[in-house]
């Protein structure tokens, strides 16, 4: 997945302006007024985001030391891990597991992590048949596309799409009624979830004291999925840990008022080890891999702030880029803001070129990020790269200097931007038609510092959630 | 890959990392003073917010309400000796329901059988260790006598707490010395009846775990 055959731009294209882009847009507008709300009623917010970025930086930088302790702990309690250096060995574990088990029938919980492996592909050219649980992840299967938002993977169909897809794939009459298509896939999806021989799930966060995997879920499929099947697989990125059971407490403080502004997920779910002697039901066997990926690449490097994310999606909502383009036009299940970091820096910067600059650097995405991760800064620090590598850079043509001195200036650039100008002017005018292609020169570069007509704060507190 | 060759590179690569502000961890008090509230009211008032129900009162009567809404059927349960109501199974079985075994087998087609089964699964009855008034949360902890099913695949829960374990919030809880959410092999915080709003957020209740939620306190 790491290297796409279209760019950034080209995928732009194709969805700026579409129907499927306006639902998106609309999507993340709600999801960023939820949040507001959320936040709005919790007066330790800021003081639990800055206690979670000290957690998340902390732990990012002493990771060695807390993988080796989350490891201990999890064969303390009967678990198997396993460490992969990249996706190729995550899957053939995972193989293993499924092949020594002979399983027929896997149910997946939403994860990110076995996205980003294709653990999907490499498991079905064994026979093995992969159901995705989450309600949106089960769309986005049957339709054969790619989740277009990392927490609403389905954001950019409408009911009557999904209407139709169920009617043709599931063989059931045609309804556009939200709740008669969520009860059809309840009933599909809960004969297979009883039947199936592994429940693959990701983490969203793993506790290195005990040896705990925490998954949130509002649907419950995150629970069938760690409890119905014989076996459970977890996959989880290196980054993902919290040192104690009161650092994992802080995180969920702001976990879910950050993605879609609930006080807590419905379903927080702390797995420990399999089913114990005596435990009436539960998974007999219970294995964690721990994913490189790139990721200690990514720790030594200058964007390693990103290891501190958690994945709630806030950025996604609020970035002008990503709302105009939706998740589909980044390469990889990573999108917005956060997806234009961890991309190129997980993966080889060649063919993700374009990436850091899909951003106007507007910082909309530091100012919700639960712990405060300065994108714009790691967005710059990968222009640099980009910069650095020359040849990667040819398709930006000539006009480049301005971004030579902007990628080796940072701080002079984002105060130049920090009116807002791109911002609103690119809403306006349609931001990705003035995109460097790959074939032309960045003829419009003079435009980046154009002064506002309006200040970005003010545009956006006049547009926000409406 | 070898457990040491990979840890060998993260050591590496953590020597050479530039976060910011990486130092120890800030320990001051994560649990704020705060004035004090009416647990129970607010716990009531919130879990209502996020579409559960709460009941007060004699819990049997309760039951006997629960089963009147939505009728009998086959229950999955917590045994007697883990519910704070020593009568509760008894009621239930003697409203018409019945209880379906809950031990699920280590045999492998055994195992799927029997959880096939769970497909008319209608009522689950258990306990909840702690609650959490901001959340409108309860805690439900795996173990003997506590099976994770019975509060995840009926249509509707029912969970039997003592008002006096409802906590401010789950920092509250976690604060507490005889926390422990790794001394079973799962500890669940329940917020409310599942829920999706995938299509269209369009909110959706029960779509893969109980449709609705009712907690009886004790
Ligand atoms: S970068 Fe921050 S806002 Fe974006 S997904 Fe990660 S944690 Fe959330």
């Amino acid at each position: 997945m790491s290297t796409p055959v279209t760019t950034f731009v080209e995928r732009a294209s194709r969805e700026v302006n579409t129907p499927k882009v306006r639902a998106v847009d609309a999507g993340a507008r709600l999801l960023t007024a939820k949040r507001l709300k959320g936040v709005e009623e919790y007066p330790a917010m800021d003081s639990m985001r800055d206690r979670a970025r000290e957690i998340r930086l902390h732990t990012v930088a002493h990771l060695d030391t807390y993988l080796e302790q989350f490891a201990e702990a999890v064969e303390a309690v009967g678990g198997k891990v396993f460490f992969a250096r990249d996706a190729d060995e995550a899957n053939g574990y995972i193989r293993r597991v499924a092949r020594d088990a002979s399983a027929e029938l896997i149910v997946k919980s939403k994860s990110m992590v076995t996205e980003e492996i294709g653990m999907n592909a490499a498991l079905e050219a064994d026979g093995v048949q992969i159901v995705e649980t989450d309600l949106g992840e089960f769309i986005v299967q049957l339709a054969n596309e790619r989740p277009s938002h990392i927490v609403a993977p389905v954001m950019h169909k409408t009911r009557q799409d999904v209407g139709e897809l169920f009617a043709r794939e599931l063989d059931v009459p045609y309804t556009e009624d939200p709740a008669e298509l969520n009860k059809i896939a309840r009933q599909y999806l809960r004969q297979r979830f009883l039947r199936a021989d592994i429940g693959v799930s990701g983490a969203n966060f793993g506790v290195a004291s005990t040896g705990s995997i925490c998954l949130v879920t509002n649907e419950g499929n995150g629970r069938l999925t760690t409890t119905a099947p014989r076996i459970h697989i977890a996959v989880m990125g290196m980054e993902r840990l919290v040192p104690t059971p009161g650092d994992l407490g802080v995180m969920l403080e702001i976990l879910a008022r950050s993605a879609v502004g609930q006080r807590l997920t419905v379903y927080t779910n702390v797995v420990t080890g399999p089913r114990r002697p005596g435990d009436p039901d539960g998974p007999d066997e219970f294995h964690v891999i721990i994913l490189d990926n790139g990721r200690s690449q990514v720790l030594g490097g200058s964007t390693s702030e990103i290891l501190a994310c958690i994945r709630c999606g806030a950025c996604l909502n609020v970035c002008p880029v990503y709302r105009e383009v939706s998740g589909h036009a980044y390469s990889d299940v990573y999108s917005g803001p956060m997806g234009a970091v961890l991309v190129p820096s997980l993966f080889n910067i060649e063919g993700n070129e374009q990436l850091p600059y899909a951003s106007t650097l507007c910082g909309a995405c530091v100012d919700v990020c639960p712990v405060r991760i300065e994108i714009p800064d790691l967005l710059l620090a990968l222009r640099q790269r980009v910069v650095e590598d020359g040849d990667a850079f040819r398709w930006l043509g000539s006009a480049m200097s301005a971004y030579k001195v902007a990628a080796t200036r940072p701080r002079a650039w984002r105060a130049a931007l920090s009116s807002g100008a791109l911002f609103g002017r690119a809403v306006r005018s349609g931001w990705v038609g003035r995109l460097p292609g790959p074939g032309g020169a960045w003829t419009d570069s003079r435009d980046l510092q154009m002064p506002a007509k309006e200040p970005f704060h003010d545009w956006w507190r006049r547009n926000r959630g409406s | 890959m070898d457990r040491d060759a990979f840890l060998a590179g993260v050591r590496t690569a953590v020597a050479r990392n530039r976060v910011p502000n990486a130092s120890a961890i800030d320990p001051g008090p994560l649990v704020p003073d705060l004035p004090p509230v009416d647990l129970v009211a607010m716990f009531s008032e919130i879990l209502e917010r996020v579409d559960g129900h709460v009941h007060t009162g004699d819990a049997l009567q309760a039951l006997d309400e629960v089963v009147a809404l939505y009728g009998a059927g086959p229950f999955l349960s917590w045994d007697t000796d883990r519910l704070p109501v020593s009568g509760a199974v008894a009621h239930l079985e003697e409203l018409g329901c019945g209880r379906a075994e809950a031990e699920v087998s280590n045999q492998p087609d055994a195992r799927k059988a029997h959880q096939v089964g769970y497909g008319d699964v209608h009522i689950g009855l258990t306990g909840a260790e702690a609650g959490f008034a901001e959340t409108g949360s309860i805690v439900l902890r795996s173990g003997l006598g506590r099976p994770r099913m019975a509060s995840l695949v009926p249509l509707i829960h029912v969970a039997l707490l003592p008002a006096a374990l409802i906590f401010r919030s789950p920092m509250h809880w976690l604060a507490e010395p005889e926390t422990d959410i790794a001394s079973d092999s799962n500890v669940v915080y329940i917020t409310g009846p599942s829920r999706t709003a995938d299509i269209e957020q369009q909110l959706n209740l029960g779509v893969h775990g109980p449709k609705e939620l009712h907690v009886i306190l004790i």
